[in-house]
Parts: structure tokens; C-alpha cells; sequence
């Protein structure tokens, strides 16, 4: 698994990230440290969900504030 | 082991405990807020990692669970021992122990009573918040349970067990990190399909049956008859309450957890401390939406110490599948390491040899049988291959890296590697370590046995200069 380092906009703590999640840009990363959802910041936007996730239908991302 | 053998991990733990030198921590723990793993760390060293029963821990919601923990139940090796049924102390023995008793398949028994059905929680009373979440290592994704998945192969009656980390999202639902091998391609059909697939979660059972779900099976193999194969005795099933009869839950499971995973949704998990000793990064992962959770009365969550020894260790039925796959290639082999740094992802085989071309034929049995395998060192039976001393000193001697290194590319690797680039391949080697047959040997320098025995130490004054 190809590792980005990505440092949390509001607590400057460390978010280890799986590449190709980093890649797509487009899903919000959750900082371990204080909880903040935030878009990679420096995401080439290059890799697509099915890509990453190697699905062959389409994937919906989940997330807690979207679904509740 | 007979009829007789412990059909739960309350009745393992009554048996076993004194021999496995179990400890207990009687204060409330929190383990959400890493309590319960920072006292496991310092025992690593004050009391040499032992099994530890942490008897009242604290829930998420900030209650106190009703429930116990066991961490460490593999940390070591009398642990692995017994949970096999077994009082040896040696590694080798427990390798050779696992597959003889594998091949000992033995179809479940199907209970009407389910004692994990004792207590009962459903629909809109469901609260994964009244669950002792763990926080095992700093900068992990969430709160986490290191749990056993329990599904059938959709189309079959067969069954997958499966050992993954359970990352806590909300009050019903939760994030699963499925390797892509046998549980996934039961998600994927049933995505394809249009519809999730349903799970049991299985939070503590004998610990035999936790090693059932990390053995190398093929896909024609119903793991519930490995389970009963290592326990012992027939894993004991039941209709879960959400599906009947179309996913049998272990009846004599501490906690189980029922619910599905969701067709056509992906959530952001972890980081998590993996058995590498890195975190796995954060990445997407499957949903998981509880029906329903049900419990034995005064459970035991049989937790893992993420990271540590006790998740290194809990590889040994994996450790032994290649064993056993390594031998089917060569007979000639003898013994099969790995080491405490990456574990399974470097192995050292050691053969008898008797013909060129075994030590890569061996190495290909190993690199084939799993994803696990990148790299491969194989030896001459000489050397112990739990020895990274020794290794080393038959890499240092017997290789010349134009003839005996070979690079292989395209190789599938393990998501869990941080050096392997997603779905994409990953490349590994072969160090063939071996003397060539038609070498000469040279004689190791080392002074003779017989001088040794005629002067032995105590005949001497030897006292600082």
C-alpha cells in the first residue's frame, strides 16, 4: 500500500493515507487526532473510486454527517 | 482432543488459565482512550507479554460494559498451545501440530439453543456505543474491535472465517477492511447482485476458532469444519435471529454481532496498527449495518494487541499453511521462519537438498500459496531459520548474487504492505542460500569438541585483569 503522509488543517496532526484514497481528492479524510473531515489538500485528483476500491458496480462514499 | 475438549472461551479459560499464566486487571480500564494497551505494552517487558483479562473495561458511551477483554491470548506460546488443545513449547511442534489436526475436518453441529442468544438486542435498540471499543496504538483511525467474520459464500452452503479490524462509525453501522481473498470475492458477488451480504461478526469464541479463520484454505473448504477441525470437537451452529437459517452463527460465541455488508457504499478507515509494526493507512473500506447484537451472559471479547506480538503470533496457522505447501512442492524441506520484523512477508526455508532447482521450487510453492509471501531466502538445513544471525551468515557465504538472487515482478502483494502500490503488482525475490551440490563444503572454523571437554572452564581461576 503506497503511503501519503497528510498533515490536518486544523491541528497540524499526522493523517497516514493510502495513496490512491490521496489520489482521488474528491473524499474527505478524517484526522485521527481531533476528527475534522478535510479534502487532501495537495490531491492530484488522478485516480478514480473504482480505481482505488477495484469495485465493479458503483460505489457510494459514506459518511456520517452526509447519511444521518 | 475429545468430545470433552472446551466448547467456548469461558470453559478454555477455566482450563487453561493457570497453565497459560493468565493475568487479570480488576480497576475499570478504559480502553477507548489506549488505557488497556499501555498497560499490555509495559507488561511486554515487567512480565513478558502475558495474557491479560481485563475484568471491568468501560464502554464508548462511558458506561461500564457488560462485558470482560482478553488481550495477549496468543503473545505466547503456550497461549498458541493451548488454545490447540496442546502443552508443547515449541514453535516447530505447534506447525506441525496445526495442519495433522486440519485434515481432521469435522462438519457443525446444529443447536436449537444458542447461548449467544441469551441476551438479545435488536433494531432500534441497537448501540454499538454500549460495546468496550479499543484504541490500540497512537494515531489510529477510530475505536476498534479485532473480530472474527463469519459468512457464506453466496450460492452455497459454505462458510468463510475471517480475521479483520471493525472501526466503530455510529451506533449501527462500522467500517470493515476486507483483504482482497475470500470474504471479498463473497462481497463482490453479492454487490454485483445488488445486495449486501450478510455477516456475523463474532466477538471472542474458543481460540482455536479465531486460527481457523487465519488458516490458508481453499475456496471448496467450509471453514466451520476447520473450526471444529482445530478445536476439536464440531463448532456448535445456530439460525442467526436477522437471517434464520441462511447464516448460522456460532452458537457458543461470546458476542455476535449480525448485520450486513452493504452493497455500493465505501467509508474513509483507519490508520490501524498492523502486524508489521506499521499503521495501515487510512484507505477505504467496506460498511457494515448491524441487525441485531446477541450475547452470552458475562461475555469475554477475545481482543488482539494490534501491533504487537499477540498479532504477529496469531499468524501461526497461516505460518503452517506454508509449511505445508512448501513440503507439497519439496519434499525436502525441512523448516519454514519468518521474523518478528514484517512477519510473513520474508520467509526463510530450509531444505535437505537433493537436487538444483528445489530451493526456487520451494520458493514459488510459498510465493503461490499466498499474498502474504513476497520474498523468499531459502537455506541448507544447517541453519536455523528462526536465526536471523545465521541467515545472514549463509547469505554472507553461500550466495553470489549474479547466479543465486532472482527479482520477480508482477507478483500480487498484501494491501498491508506499505510498499506496495495499492491494486497495483509488487515485485519480490529469491535468494537461493543453498551450497551448490557439486561445491565443496569448506569446514567451519570453530575449536574441536574433544578440547572443549578436556579443559572445561571451572578448572581454571578467571577473575577481571
Amino acid at each position: 500500500m503506497h503511503i501519503k503522509n497528510v498533515v490536518c488543517p486544523r491541528c497540524r496532526g499526522l493523517v497516514v493515507v493510502d495513496g490512491g484514497l490521496h489520489d482521488i481528492g474528491t473524499i474527505r479524510l478524517k484526522c485521527p487526532s481531533c476528527g475534522l473531515y478535510f479534502l487532501p489538500p495537495e490531491s492530484p485528483g488522478t485516480k478514480t473510486i473504482s480505481e482505488v476500491t477495484n469495485a465493479s458496480v458503483e460505489i457510494r462514499i459514506w459518511e456520517p454527517e452526509v447519511t444521518e | 482432543m475429545t468430545a470433552g475438549s472446551p466448547r467456548s472461551l469461558s470453559e478454555w479459560l477455566a482450563e487453561n488459565g493457570r497453565a497459560i499464566g493468565l493475568l487479570q486487571v480488576s480497576e475499570l480500564v478504559r480502553p477507548n482512550t489506549f488505557e488497556a494497551t499501555a498497560i499490555l505494552h509495559q507488561m511486554e517487558t515487567s512480565h513478558g507479554a502475558p495474557p491479560v483479562l481485563f475484568s471491568r473495561v468501560e464502554n464508548l458511551a462511558g458506561g461500564e460494559a457488560e462485558a470482560r477483554m482478553l488481550f495477549n491470548t496468543y503473545s505466547r506460546r503456550t497461549g498458541v498451545s493451548a488454545a490447540l488443545g496442546l502443552t508443547t513449547n515449541s514453535w516447530e511442534d505447534l506447525l506441525e501440530a496445526i495442519p495433522a489436526r486440519s485434515n481432521d475436518l469435522r462438519a457443525p453441529q446444529h443447536s436449537d439453543k444458542a447461548p449467544v442468544q441469551t441476551s438479545v438486542v435488536r433494531g432500534a435498540d441497537v448501540r454499538l456505543s454500549t460495546l468496550p471499543w479499543t484504541r490500540h496504538v497512537e494515531m489510529e483511525g477510530g475505536s476498534y474491535f479485532t473480530p472474527i467474520l463469519a459468512a457464506r459464500q453466496p450460492g452455497s452452503e459454505r462458510y468463510n472465517l475471517s480475521w479483520n479490524r471493525v472501526m466503530y462509525l455510529d451506533e449501527t453501522h462500522a467500517a470493515v477492511h476486507i483483504s482482497p481473498r475470500q470474504l471479498w470475492a463473497f462481497q463482490r458477488a453479492s454487490e454485483e447482485a445488488g445486495e449486501d451480504l450478510p455477516v456475523a461478526i463474532v466477538l471472542g469464541h474458543h481460540p482455536a476458532f479465531n486460527l481457523a479463520a487465519a488458516a490458508l484454505t481453499g475456496l471448496s473448504v467450509d471453514e466451520y469444519h476447520v473450526a471444529g477441525a482445530l478445536m476439536g470437537r464440531p463448532l456448535e451452529v445456530s439460525p442467526s435471529l436477522t437471517f434464520g437459517p441462511e447464516l448460522l452463527i456460532p452458537s457458543e460465541a461470546e458476542i455476535v454481532i449480525e448485520g450486513r455488508l452493504l452493497a455500493n457504499y465505501r467509508v474513509v478507515e483507519g490508520p490501524f496498527g498492523e502486524y508489521m509494526r506499521y499503521l495501515g493507512p487510512q484507505k477505504l473500506s467496506h460498511v457494515f449495518e448491524v441487525d441485531a447484537i446477541t450475547s452470552r451472559p458475562d461475555p469475554i471479547i477475545l481482543e488482539i494487541f494490534a501491533g504487537y506480538r499477540d498479532h504477529l503470533n496469531a499468524h501461526v496457522s497461516i505460518h503452517a499453511s506454508l509449511l505445508t505447501a512448501a513440503r507439497a512442492a519439496v519434499p525436502q524441506v525441512t523448516r519454514l521462519g519468518w521474523f518478528l520484523g514484517g512477519g510473513p512477508t520474508t520467509a526463510v526455508v530450509a531444505l535437505r537438498k537433493t537436487a538444483e532447482g528445489q530451493p526456487m521450487r520451494a520458493a514459488l510453492a510459498l510465493l503461490s500459496a499466498s499474498n502474504l509471501i513476497k520474498q523468499v531466502i531459502v537455506v541448507d538445513d544447517d541453519i536455523d531459520v528462526f536465526d536471523a544471525q545465521q541467515v545472514m551468515w549463509a547469505i554472507s557465504t553461500r550466495v553470489r548474487a549474479g547466479e543465486d538472487l532472482t527479482v520477480l515482478k508482477g507478483l500480487q502483494g498484501s494491501l498491508l504492505d506499505p510498499s506496495h502500490p495499492g491494486f497495483g503488482t509488487t515485485s519480490g525475490f529469491v535468494i537461493d542460500a543453498t551450497w551448490r551440490l557439486d561445491a565443496p563444503r569448506p569446514t567451519v572454523a570453530r575449536v574441536p569438541a574433544e578440547a572443549i571437554d578436556s579443559f572445561p572452564l571451572d578448572r581454571y581461576s578467571i577473575e577481571e585483569a
